[in-house]
């Protein structure tokens, strides 16, 4: 079934039919070169190093730049010369050959410029202007602030570590978000394996090249290992099983698990390594334990905020497990465990 | 030198890892196989059977298109030295890119180009993962994801449901627009969009039943 409305919104609203619309195949083509440049610009500009406002332009004829800008003289630059960091307003203009030409604290008129050039805008969102119209690029994978920039990972370990550092730490991603049960991350909410196993997959996703992340998929008889990961054309495949430590809570309902709960998922994870390995002999198969870990001290049934102390006490408290599966065999990897911060009050005092 | 006319596969490699390589620090020789096929899928949006294209996809065993062609080609390419392998990417070597050149000139391949300019451009603005996400969700790959073996792709039963879209497509964004990076972004996105829909509907769906689960509890 197609839903031509889906379809239509799109093609109204999104940077690449619009430029097309309004500066025709010249601005398409401007358009490429500019897509073509932003992954290379963020290879050595971070979008967390903007602090001013970013454009990047592109013109549909050359030679039109002195009309829509002025300021400080331009500078020519190889493309491994760009600019590290943008505090105030700075203006790259694509050019031909591996070259840009770098506008520090320019003044622009976009309303002008975007009518003669692809103008592409960062400036804590990113998008196009296109005849003075903004034109915001939806982002999937939030956690990134910029689409164009690809960091994308070799291992799935350097990803994972990764995610730990960017993503649960402090719960910026909106699906890691869903977990809690409110925004102070005291409690989990109920059931919140849903939403971390949605979370890690669509990282997962967006940042491995080559594989297929495939939620809950079942190893043995009875039992779905929480992630599945494939690399395309190797025998490769990754086991994920996560766990959670720390309490739910459902109105009065309270669910915990602490440490004996890591244990138990590395047992589980090898169970499920020795059964996949007897029907899929093939594979070259590795076990990865991901425990979230929001243990926090001292929660009543009523709590609903922390002190630092108190919310950050298991922070660098590492779980012990026995035995040590990854000093046995050489398809289980060290555990991984997340710990994720709660946004602790100043005032709250130890089982507030 | 051999007749240019089989060198099909072989002019999609360099062409698309040429595009890319750059911009991407290399390609791999996945990310090559869905783009050649984007850029088929793109041809049969102009019309052209999938016979013309010259090699065929399977769906493969990881649910990704793939050209047994392509991998004898980009085989034979790497051992020629016309594209270099380092760690898992592949990039043009100046005899690639001078073999690329050669082919380009001859008439057998130009009308490839725009197909594959389409698809190279797609995989520029669609954001990463976002294409792989979109192309498994096409008709054809979706309709042979229930087999479990390998099978053959974009079929005479599978194009039907592809002209299908494909009609909505070229209505919603204009029959008269040249550039196939238009369609392509819109229908790539259109598909993705779907699929995101979708699973947020059965994610809400799932969270109520917890919900209710916990309410019996």
């Amino acid at each position: 079934m197609i839903d031509t409305n889906v379809m239509r919104r799109l093609a109204d609203g999104m940077f690449v039919p619009i430029v097309h619309r309004e500066l025709g195949d010249a601005g398409a083509a401007a358009l490429r070169d500019v897509l073509s440049f932003l992954p290379r610009l963020y290879s050595v500009l971070s979008p967390e190093q903007i602090t001013g406002t970013l454009y990047v332009l592109r013109f549909l004829t050359p030679q039109q730049a002195s009309p829509v800008l002025s300021g400080c003289s331009p500078v020519e630059v190889p493309l491994d010369r760009l600019p590290r960091g943008v505090a105030q307003t700075t203006v790259i203009e694509v050019l031909d050959k591996e070259v840009a030409r770098v506008w520090e604290n320019a003044a622009i008129d976009v309303a002008l410029a975007s009518t003669i050039a692809v103008v592409y805008r960062y400036r804590g969102d990113e998008g196009f202007v296109v005849r003075d119209r903004y034109c915001a690029i939806p982002n999937p994978a939030v956690e990134h602030l910029s689409v164009f920039a690809r960091p994308t990972f070799s291992s799935l370990l350097e990803a994972l570590q990764d995610y730990r550092a960017r993503l649960v730490r402090t719960s910026t991603c909106h699906l890691f978000r869903m977990a809690w049960e409110t925004e102070q991350r005291v409690f989990f909410a109920s059931g919140p394996e849903h939403h971390m196993r949605r979370s890690l997959c669509q990282f997962l996703y967006s940042r491995l090249r080559d594989v297929n992340v495939l939620p809950e998929q079942r190893v043995d008889e009875t039992h779905p290992v929480d992630l599945k990961v494939t690399w395309s054309f190797t025998l490769s495949e990754a086991l994920i099983e996560i766990k959670w430590l720390g309490k739910s809570r459902n109105g009065t309902s309270i669910v915990e698990y602490w440490d004996a709960r890591a244990r138990e998922g590395a047992k589980q994870l090898v169970d499920y390594l020795d059964w996949y390995r007897t029907t899929n002999p093939n594979a070259d198969t590795k076990g990865y334990l991901v425990v979230v870990d929001g243990r926090r001290r001292s929660l009543s049934a009523t709590t609903t905020s922390v002190s630092q102390a108190d919310g950050m006490y298991d922070e660098h408290r590492e779980i012990e497990y026995n035995p040590r599966y990854e000093e046995l065999r050489s398809d289980f990897a060290p555990p991984l465990r997340l710990f994720a911060e709660p946004k602790w009050t100043a005032d709250a005092g130890a089982g507030s | 030198m051999a007749d240019p006319e089989s060198y099909q596969a072989s002019y999609d490699l360099l062409a698309i890892a040429e595009r890319l390589e750059r911009v991407w620090d290399g390609v791999t020789a996945a990310e090559l196989h869905l783009v050649a096929y984007v850029a088929c899928l793109l041809a049969i949006y102009r019309k052209r059977p999938a016979s013309d294209w010259g090699y065929a996809f399977i769906r493969s065993p990881w649910g990704a298109p793939f050209s047994p062609d392509l991998e004898a080609s980009c085989n034979a390419l790497r051992v020629g030295g016309f594209l270099d392998a380092r760690t898992d990417v592949l990039t043009t070597t100046p005899s690639g890119r001078d073999f690329l050149a050669f082919l380009s000139g001859g008439s057998q391949h130009g009308w490839r180009t725009q197909f594959l300019d389409g698809a190279c451009s797609s995989a520029l603005a669609v954001p990463a993962g976002a294409m792989r996400n979109a192309v498994q969700e096409e008709p054809s790959l979706r309709r042979s994801s229930v087999h479990r073996q390998p099978r053959p792709l974009l079929t005479a039963g599978d194009t039907v449901a592809l002209y299908e879209q494909f009609g909505v497509l070229a209505e919603v964004v204009g029959t008269d627009v040249s550039d196939l990076m238009v369609p392509s972004v819109v229908w790539l996105t259109y598909l993705s969009e779907a699929k995101r829909l979708e699973e947020q509907r059965l994610a809400l769906a799932e969270t109520g039943s917890l919900e209710s689960r916990h309410r019996v509890d």
